[in-house]
């Protein structure tokens, strides 16, 4: 059986942003709006300095030149991977009303291919989202710096972003462990598309309960390990070998990497074998 | 052909709807599917389209199963449930991205079954009552062209005209090779359409008959209760 048909992807993607077009809508315009905030919020900021005194707007131009959009871009540098999230917990919103199960689940297309397109529209959607607010922001910032401050050169918010997340590939020296935490990241993203098809409503909520309860079960696990070991090997013993146990030691990296690469592929199997379990009513999602 | 061997489900363990059922259904021809409350009617056209795993037993369809929702079964299977919504666009545009996984759909017999029920194609789905939207789903499926239609009490919530649309509808949207699947309480609404009843209890068929239309009309609603009345005394 032909278990991926290009076509038939296509026709699932127009059918799915047809029927949902309202929705993605929506939150396309929140999305761009949670973006544009804080570049919003300055210029209002501004404004109002503006008009409460005159005499302090050219002290302010002078003040703050360069280092606004940084302070900008690391503000959304941090709301970026919150909104990524949210996104990955929206991944199964069609299952959560009945009729929509009805639509999603009696589609004439592969599990995987319905699968794989809400995966392309959360991850690939995101990221062209992110991309369209940072160009906004751009454009809104030539617009208003000259409109409001009348300036005559801007910083690029896009180009600091980008620029931004280079330096982050700069900061990890070791390319393992750069993997490592990239890989990380995505598990953590992971856990939230799992969220959504193991339970399709306020997914987001029963996600963050669950990643908070297995965040303090194994950090009790942690020291009780770490206790034993420590009670076991004499003080001197233990730091030397706290010591040998450097991130950078390419053993640890390796461990790391299989055991995160191992959780990764666990969470998207599992992912994937509830969304092809799933039924019109059970008892987690009635 | 649709096939159910020893089918077992219950939304909760060890409450049963459907304990070992058995049940054929041969292609061609508008079934009627009748129970008590709580017997499975719903239960069953979930299970058959796929919509809810057996815990035990086996559903097939033309030798698939539809709970693999394999394209090719899911294409020649369509659900009017009884309660839905739809989204909030045009008729046109709904069409226009449904019709691509139906292989047979006809756009001829939308404008006719449309027409049939007083409506014009000509509509925003978001804008619709509850009546109209059944309306719309019914035209849609019919228009659809599966070989099987699945129904959840269609004319539940229609007015007495549109009920009467509904039977004229269904019979010009029926050809030789449609098997159309109809659960209701409402017998009077579809007894003139049926070409065969099915009453099913919790575990069994109770009668699984061809209607053959005598002298006298049929009247489904003492044949249900006739029925179902022996099933009690010889149980």
């Amino acid at each position: 059986m032909n278990t991926f048909n290009f076509q038939r992807f296509r026709n699932v993607a127009r059918w799915d942003l047809t029927i949902n077009r309202t929705f993605y809508t929506r939150m396309s315009i929140e999305i761009v709006s949670i973006i544009l905030a804080p570049m919003m919020m300055k210029y209002i900021y501004q404004l109002w300095i503006i008009i409460a005194g005159s005499g302090m707007r050219d002290a302010y131009i002078t003040a703050n030149t360069v280092d606004d959009v940084e302070s900008l871009v690391a503000f959304t540098r941090f709301l970026i991977p919150l909104i990524q999230s949210v996104l990955m917990a929206y991944m199964f919103h069609n299952l959560v009303t009945r009729q929509g199960r009805i639509n999603e689940l009696t589609l004439p297309a592969t599990n995987l291919e319905r699968f794989l397109w809400h995966l392309c529209l959360v991850v690939g959607g995101g990221l062209l989202l992110f991309l369209c607010s940072f160009l906004l922001s751009d454009l809104l910032h030539v617009l208003l710096g000259w409109a409001i401050l009348h300036q005559t050169s801007f910083q690029s918010y896009t180009v600091e972003m980008l620029k931004s997340y280079g330096e982050l590939i700069e900061f990890w020296d070791s390319p393992g462990l750069f993997i490592c935490v990239i890989i990380t990241a995505l598990t953590g993203y992971s856990f939230f598309a799992l969220g959504s098809a193991w339970r399709y409503r306020y997914s987001i909520a029963y996600t963050m309960l669950y990643l908070l309860i297995i965040w303090l079960g194994s950090m009790i696990v942690m020291g009780f390990i770490i206790s034993f070991i420590a009670s076991s090997v004499d003080k001197q013993d233990f730091n030397q070998m706290l010591e040998n146990w450097s991130v950078h030691s390419t053993g640890i990296i390796i461990l790391m990497l299989t055991i995160q690469t191992a959780i990764f592929i666990f969470v998207w199997w599992l992912t994937y074998r509830l969304y092809c379990r799933a039924q019109i009513t059970t008892r987690r999602n009635p | 052909m649709i096939s159910l061997q020893n089918v077992t489900f219950g939304y909760r363990k060890w409450q049963n709807v459907l304990s070992d059922f058995t049940f054929e259904l041969k292609e061609g021809g508008v079934y009627g599917l009748l129970g008590k409350n709580g017997t499975g009617k719903s239960t069953l056209l979930y299970l058959m389209t796929g919509l809810l795993r057996p815990q035990s037993g086996q559903i097939v369809i033309d030798g698939y199963m539809p709970i693999e929702r394999k394209p090719e079964l899911m294409s020649e299977i369509f659900l009017v449930p009884e309660v839905y919504d739809m989204p909030r666009v045009t008729l046109r545009e709904y069409i226009r991205v449904i019709k691509p996984f139906y292989p047979r759909f006809s756009e001829e017999l939308l404008q006719r079954c449309m027409e049939g029920f007083d409506m014009s194609p000509e509509i925003h789905l978001g804008a619709l009552s509850m009546g109209q939207k059944k309306k719309v789903y019914i035209c849609i499926a019919l228009a659809s062209n599966t070989r099987y239609l699945f129904m959840d009490e269609p004319t539940n919530g229609l007015d007495i005209l549109s009920k009467s649309q509904f039977r004229r509808v269904l019979l010009h949207g029926m050809t030789e090779d449609k098997t159309i699947l109809i659960s209701t309480h409402q017998v009077h609404d579809v007894e003139h359409l049926l070409d065969h009843v099915t009453i099913i209890d919790r575990n069994r068929v109770l009668l699984n008959e061809p209607l053959v239309e005598g002298d006298e009309p049929i009247n489904l609603e003492e044949l249900f209760i006739k029925t179902t009345e022996l099933s009690i005394q010889n149980s």
